[in-house]
């Protein structure tokens, strides 16, 4: 039935609550049925020298064109609520999976927004990508799960070898505990 | 904050992590090569490249930073590869030294920006200047090449030609060779100085006019001795002539971007301009001409070097105006005009333009904020020093916009003769044979010592540009060295012309209306 792939596409996405990976194919169908009933409205329209007097005819365009209008709005819709979950998992501990799950045009887009959100932020001179709520100590006690070699923090340069323990500034481990590097232990 | 830090939370910004080592060599590649950039721009770069060469969720390690330099040195040479390369004078250039014997010399790598020296390293300059002139004032140089960092012996261990001055202590007639500096003492007497005295000068009714004398000139004497002065029968320059070959091969001391990997050579068109008095409007005009002109003929310059002075002469209250506004539609015209994407645009400072008075080599003044629009429209828009140093395809050009002529001949030691056309040949024989673009001593031409060897003229380079006021653009050969005088843009229209392929550099002229 028309329309029948476009709602599979956003219940695909509304079912999973992740980023599931990117359904080219239905994407794909979606917009052939589209382009296939354009040409069906064009010819119909066309048979009836553009006169809609006749209900038949009339009803026939005018459910053609709404299922038109439902697809596109479904593939539409797909798109950004994928965009709005890739935004969001960026300040979560984002794995490489979600990498996978992505299309390419997917990840052009993740780059080019993480490019603006960096830009704006060195403007603003304040991290926006930061968590917005206080947290409850200033350090962290944290186990090294990966080694990591030495990085700098803020006190100075600190080695990371594979299951130590060490103190250290939240702010500076914040980014090696999203990417799985370090685990808080408290 | 230091640009360690910096870059340690630009990347944070961007969720980068990164290890120490690999964010000290980010750093250091940074400031070495990158220092026109901003850093958030080089920093984007890199949050570009470190997906390419690694997850996002890993750590930056030094392999992962040495991959994206990499990268980026890459695209770097490639962009040079299609334009032509400005040498900087403050880093770039080689510095010639005396190794420990004191008797060869060997080629070092430049240190690097030093605005202060000491006294020792200034005499250092003077004696390696005496040592290699008087070389060739010997006709013994020998060494037709040299590596780089290989160092040679060119001077001969007979030196009995020339007397050396302390021997003159011990007698009171002689006839004599003597090689050395000429100084000026108060009043009108001179004096010779070399490594080991100094003796008092009386030219009686001689003059020498085949060059420019003034004091700081090294110069081959021959003379009578009388016990307290030295009558001087005959003086000359240590002639670029004698030294049969070049010292120094030009290639290894200015080495060139290798050409297009197909090996084909692509003409290069140099536009060179001097004089542009941004607050004239009839120089406006005669740019806007100019580009016209060009793209009428199907001329599509590769690089445009603009030398100053970028304000006419006459007293102006409002620099800043003049200079923006003029900036601005200079950037509209090149735009408006010149096709080549790729084309670079290239900003020597003139004598009177602001910065840094008179010193030498004039480190690039013009405050950048002038150049915004420039840079929007041409993404190589290069200001550089004067005077400063091209390679076109191999062919070093040598740029140097200074009123040379009018500090020479008031220093002269002799009354010069007044025809124009003679002065210039003398300017530019006196130039390549004393080995320096401006040789006179630090009071009269103050110049940043252990910059100094971006002045000389050792070897000689193939092209010499000099942008002079008061003379009109003139051509002249002197042994391998083509020389050419820009003459004003803004008063009488003219500029240069150089074609890479060709090898051929032309006097042209925009007629006024």
């Amino acid at each position: 039935m028309y329309g029948d792939q476009a709602t599979a596409l956003v219940h695909h996405l509304y079912k999973s609550s992740s980023l599931p990976p990117y359904k080219e194919d239905a994407v794909r169908q979606v917009v052939q049925e589209i382009d296939q009933l354009y040409a069906q409205l064009v010819q119909l329209l066309e048979k009836a020298n553009n006169d809609l007097s006749d209900p038949r005819i009339g009803g026939t365009a005018i459910f053609f064109h709404r299922v038109i209008l439902r697809n596109k709005r479904c593939v539409l819709a797909y798109l950004l609520h994928r965009f709005y979950r890739l935004r969001d998992s960026r300040y979560l501990v984002m794995d490489d999976r979600i990498e996978e799950n992505l299309s390419a045009s997917e990840q052009e887009l993740l780059t080019n927004y993480e490019q603006l959100v960096a830009t704006y932020s060195d403007k603003v001179q304040i991290d926006i990508s930061s968590s917005l709520y206080p947290p409850r100590a200033l350090y962290l006690e944290v186990k090294v799960l990966k080694d990591c070699g030495t990085i700098m923090t803020e006190n100075g340069p600190v080695h990371l070898r594979k299951d130590t323990l060490h103190y250290l500034k939240r702010t500076d481990i914040e980014l090696l505990i999203q990417q799985g590097y370090l685990l808080p232990t408290s | 904050m230091e640009l360690r830090q910096q870059l340690y939370q630009l990347l944070k910004s961007r969720r980068i992590s990164v290890q120490l080592d690999a964010l000290n060599r980010l750093a250091d590649f940074y400031t070495n090569n990158l220092e026109n950039e901003s850093l958030s721009a080089f920093v984007s770069k890199v949050s570009n490249l470190v997906s390419l060469y690694g997850s996002r969720n890993t750590i930056v390690s030094i392999d992962i930073a040495e991959k994206i330099i990499q990268h980026i040195s890459k695209d770097l040479n490639k962009q040079c590869l299609r334009s032509t390369r400005v040498v900087d004078i403050f880093h770039e250039v080689p510095t010639i030294s005396l190794a420990k014997d004191m008797t060869t010399v060997c080629l070092k790598e430049s240190t690097g920006l030093k605005i202060f020296d000491t006294p020792e390293n200034m005499l250092e300059m003077y004696r390696i200047r005496y040592k290699l002139l008087l070389s060739r004032a010997l006709e013994n140089v020998k060494a037709s090449s040299l590596e780089q960092r290989e160092s040679y012996s060119p001077f001969p261990k007979d030196l009995s030609y020339f007397t050396p001055i302390q021997n003159l202590n011990s007698t009171d007639q002689l006839h004599v060779n003597l090689f050395g500096i000429l100084g000026k003492f108060q009043g009108d007497k001179y004096f010779i100085e070399d490594e080991t005295g100094y003796i008092e000068l009386d030219f009686g009714e001689n003059s020498f006019l085949d060059r420019i004398y003034t004091q700081g000139c090294f110069v081959l004497l021959q003379g009578e001795w009388n016990g307290r002065v030295l009558l001087v029968t005959h003086m000359q320059m240590p002639s670029l002539k004698a030294s049969s070959n070049s010292m120094v091969e030009n290639k290894t001391l200015w080495q060139s971007y290798p050409a297009d990997s197909d090996g084909r050579e692509e003409n290069q068109v140099v536009i060179i301009l001097s004089d542009i008095w941004l607050d004239w409007e009839s120089t406006l005009h005669k740019l806007e001409r100019l580009f016209r002109t060009l793209r009428q003929d199907n001329i599509c310059p590769d690089t445009v070097v603009l030398m100053g002075n970028f304000l006419s002469p006459a007293p102006n209250l409002d620099q800043e105006y003049f200079l923006r506004n003029g900036f601005q539609y200079l950037a509209t015209l090149l735009h408006a005009h010149i096709s080549n994407e790729q084309c670079q645009v290239v900003i020597v400072p003139g004598p009177n333009d602001p910065g840094i008075g008179e010193i030498l080599p004039r480190p690039p003044p013009i405050l950048n904020s002038f150049l915004t629009p420039l840079r929007h429209s041409f993404k190589f828009v290069t200001l550089t020093s004067n005077p400063t140093r091209l390679v076109c395809q191999g062919t070093t050009i040598l740029l140097y916009r200074g009123n040379i002529q009018k500090k020479l001949v008031s220093h002269s030691v002799f009354h010069l003769s007044t025809d124009p056309n003679r002065l210039e040949v003398m300017l530019v024989e006196t130039m390549l044979d004393q080995g320096h673009l401006c040789p006179l001593p630090t009071e009269i031409q103050p110049v940043f010592w252990h910059h100094e060897q971006s002045l000389w003229l050792f070897p000689p380079p193939p092209l010499l540009v000099l942008g002079c006021d008061g003379l009109k653009p003139f051509q002249h050969v002197y042994e391998q060295t083509k020389c050419f005088g820009t003459g004003s843009f803004a008063l009488q229209g003219h500029y240069l012309m150089y074609e890479s392929t060709k090898h051929h550099m032309k006097v042209c002229k925009i007629e006024n209306k």
